[in-house]
């Protein structure tokens, strides 16, 4: 048995050659402490390897080796430990008395080693793992830390943290993958793109907010929300230009951001797309008269299905989109605007003054309870006030309270309200606390940043996969009358649009006669 | 000047005077954005017999100043579509919060309909 013991040990004791063959871990060494002292050439020195020294490697490699050795040691029986201790001190006091500074005066082992050990995060790959392993029980979000610092250690692009419990996650967590850079291959002539496509997916978590530094990612690729209790997604989603999967199914959302069609534009890379399912509000449009006198008998005669695919058509006499001129879709996707809601007019702290009220986000209230009526097609939002106070400028409140976003003190600021301010004020800046947190939100009209909407309305519009041979993948055939029903449905998707004053609203709608005409052909012809 | 806010009369101008006795001739049209003030001016406060001046006890002269440089800069750019930001100091905003919500608040006890005849 006392034989045995040292084998194991001669496994984890690096021997040169080990070291420099392993490429991977010498590369990312981005979190590892900087080094204090200069590089160590001495005449005096009598290491073998004393002419390697100018070179950058053997320098790191030096660096490492104490407490590298001291690892094997505390993994087995105490004596052990001692002998590579002894080790380990006279290899620094040799160190120490040719000049070279590696620690304090006073720099005993154990206190070198406990100084590691208080900085996880530091720490190379094998060392943290050890760490995680003895504590007692790391919170969710912990583990995905360290799982997020492997990955970036490994180079390993697919950031997997599905099924994780995760109920939270913080900006911190997300922002060192902000740094990620691919590992080289060590080829020679080979050249290639050292930016990472990166791939996270937070399938099957709790997560019911995400943090704004996960939009600041622009080079993630994929992002999975799968299975999570989000309710609503922050509008920053617009900023992962390079985003070509994106799966949102299962969770809670009731609407999207408006911005989200920013990854339909032209310029995106958005390849595929899960929305369904999800606690999306649908449209409910009005049965006008008209409708019922001149399409009753045709409908009816064809099916249930008809009767909703008589509704998009009705949207999309409206599809004169206001701002349809000045985006350009890709081509791989069909996106185009059938219907709002009317506006809801918020009052500067974001008390409703007019407009309808959606249905709310609770958990009540999921029992499909989510159909809006929509606007019609001539509507023109009329704000509450006359004329005389209508502006552009935010409200005192909202720059006093953009201030406080600004702070770097924002989460702690609220305990400096005295004791009696109304509860409006904590409220107030809570919220702005979440804004900041998630990312911010700009107002879809003006593209001013704000805090408070005083506007919002939501807009759904038709986003279709256009398929090869030119058919748009959820158009269904009309045969299939009960798959088409529930296809309109889930092509209509309803996003939310946001103002910054009372002035910013959509704009009407103007329906040009040849297009009312051809509608009109279009519905003998049915 | 706060004399010659005096002298100037009761209509266009109308003085805000801090709890520190720092006092700011502003625009009526412009402050009149406060619904606290317009309440102030218009009815049945103290306020509006003594020629158009409001007091502020609750607000200092530091806090007010900026204030009434946001109703200037409110009347300014009310009919602009590019509203340039304002600058506050990280070290006012929570007074400035805190006095916004107060001038916003006589509005919020009652309801909305009030704006009508205030």
């Amino acid at each position: 048995m006392a034989e045995d013991l040292p084998l194991p040990r001669l496994s984890w004791d690096p021997s040169r050659e080990s070291y420099s063959k392993n490429l991977p871990r010498k590369r990312v060494r981005l979190s590892s402490p900087p080094i204090s002292s200069d590089p160590v050439i001495f005449s005096s020195d009598d290491d073998p390897s004393a002419d390697n020294y100018h070179s950058q490697e053997r320098r790191k490699k030096r660096f490492r080796g104490p407490w590298y050795r001291q690892r094997p040691a505390s993994d087995e029986g105490s004596q052990d430990s001692h002998e590579h201790e002894k080790k380990g001190k006279r290899k620094l006091e040799r160190q120490f008395d040719s000049g070279v500074f590696m620690g304090s005066d006073g720099t005993d082992m154990d206190e070198f080693m406990e100084e590691i050990e208080s900085g996880p995060a530091s720490l190379p790959l094998r060392q943290s793992r050890i760490i995680q392993t003895e504590k007692a029980a790391p919170t969710p979000e912990e583990l995905a830390q360290g799982q997020i610092q492997r990955c970036l250690e490994d180079g390993n692009e697919s950031i997997d943290l599905s099924s994780r419990a995760l109920t939270t996650l913080s900006n911190a967590t997300i922002r060192p993958l902000a740094t990620f850079t691919r590992v080289p291959p060590v080829t020679e002539g080979v050249f290639t793109r050292l930016e990472p496509k990166l791939k996270i997916f937070l399938a099957s978590n709790q997560l019911t907010s995400l943090p704004g530094e996960l939009f600041n990612l622009d080079r993630l690729v994929a992002l999975s929300l799968r299975g999570n209790q989000l309710h609503e997604l922050p509008p920053s989603i617009g900023k992962l230009s390079n985003l070509k999967e994106l799966n949102l199914s299962q969770n809670g959302l009731r609407y999207l951001p408006y911005e989200i069609l920013e990854l339909f534009s032209d310029t995106s890379r958005l390849n595929s797309l899960h929305l369904h399912p999800n606690l999306f509000h649908e449209p409910q449009f009005p049965l006008s008269e008209d409708d019922v006198k001149e399409e009753e008998k045709v409908p009816y005669r064809i099916g249930l299905g008809n009767r909703t695919r008589q509704s998009p058509r009705r949207g999309a006499i409206c599809a004169v989109s206001p701002d349809q001129h000045r985006r350009s879709w890709h081509t791989q996707w069909k996106v185009t605007y059938q219907a709002r809601t009317e506006v809801r007019f918020l009052d500067i702290n974001g008390t409703l003054v007019k407009g309808p009220s959606f249905p709310v986000n609770t958990l009540e209230s999921n029992s499909f309870h989510n159909k809006i009526a929509v606007a019609d097609v001539n509507d023109s939002p009329e704000p509450p006030t006359s004329g005389d106070s209508l502006s552009r400028a935010p409200s005192l409140l909202e720059v006093a309270l953009a201030a406080c976003a600004k702070s770097p003190q924002l989460p702690f600021i609220a305990d400096f309200l005295p004791e009696h301010s109304p509860s409006s004020l904590h409220e107030l800046l809570l919220k702005a606390a979440e804004k900041k947190e998630s990312g911010g939100s700009k107002c879809t009209i003006c593209a001013r940043s704000f805090i408070i909407p005083r506007t919002e309305w939501i807009e759904w519009w038709e986003i279709a996969k256009v398929l090869e041979n030119n058919s748009t993948a959820s158009a269904a055939s009309p045969l299939r009358q009960m798959e088409n029903e529930r296809d309109v449905l889930e092509k209509m998707v309803p996003l939310m649009r946001r103002g910054c004053s009372w002035m910013c609203v959509p704009e009407k709608l103007n329906v040009p006669e040849v297009e009312k005409g051809r509608m009109a052909v279009d519905g003998r012809l049915e | 000047m706060a004399s010659s806010s005096q002298k100037q009369g009761s209509s266009k101008y109308v003085t805000l005077i801090s709890s520190d006795g720092f006092e700011f001739v502003v625009l009526r049209e412009a402050a009149c954005i406060s619904k606290a003030i317009k309440k102030m001016l218009a009815g049945s406060f103290l306020e509006s017999k003594r020629g158009d001046r409001c007091h502020f006890e609750e607000i200092n002269g530091i806090v007010l100043e900026k204030v009434a440089e946001y109703f200037c800069y409110n009347y300014k750019n009310r009919n602009r579509e590019d509203v340039p930001d304002m600058d506050i100091p990280p070290e006012l905003c929570l007074e400035l919060l805190m006095a916004a919500d107060y001038l916003d608040s006589e509005c919020k006890k009652k309801s909305y309909i009030s704006l009508n005849y205030c």
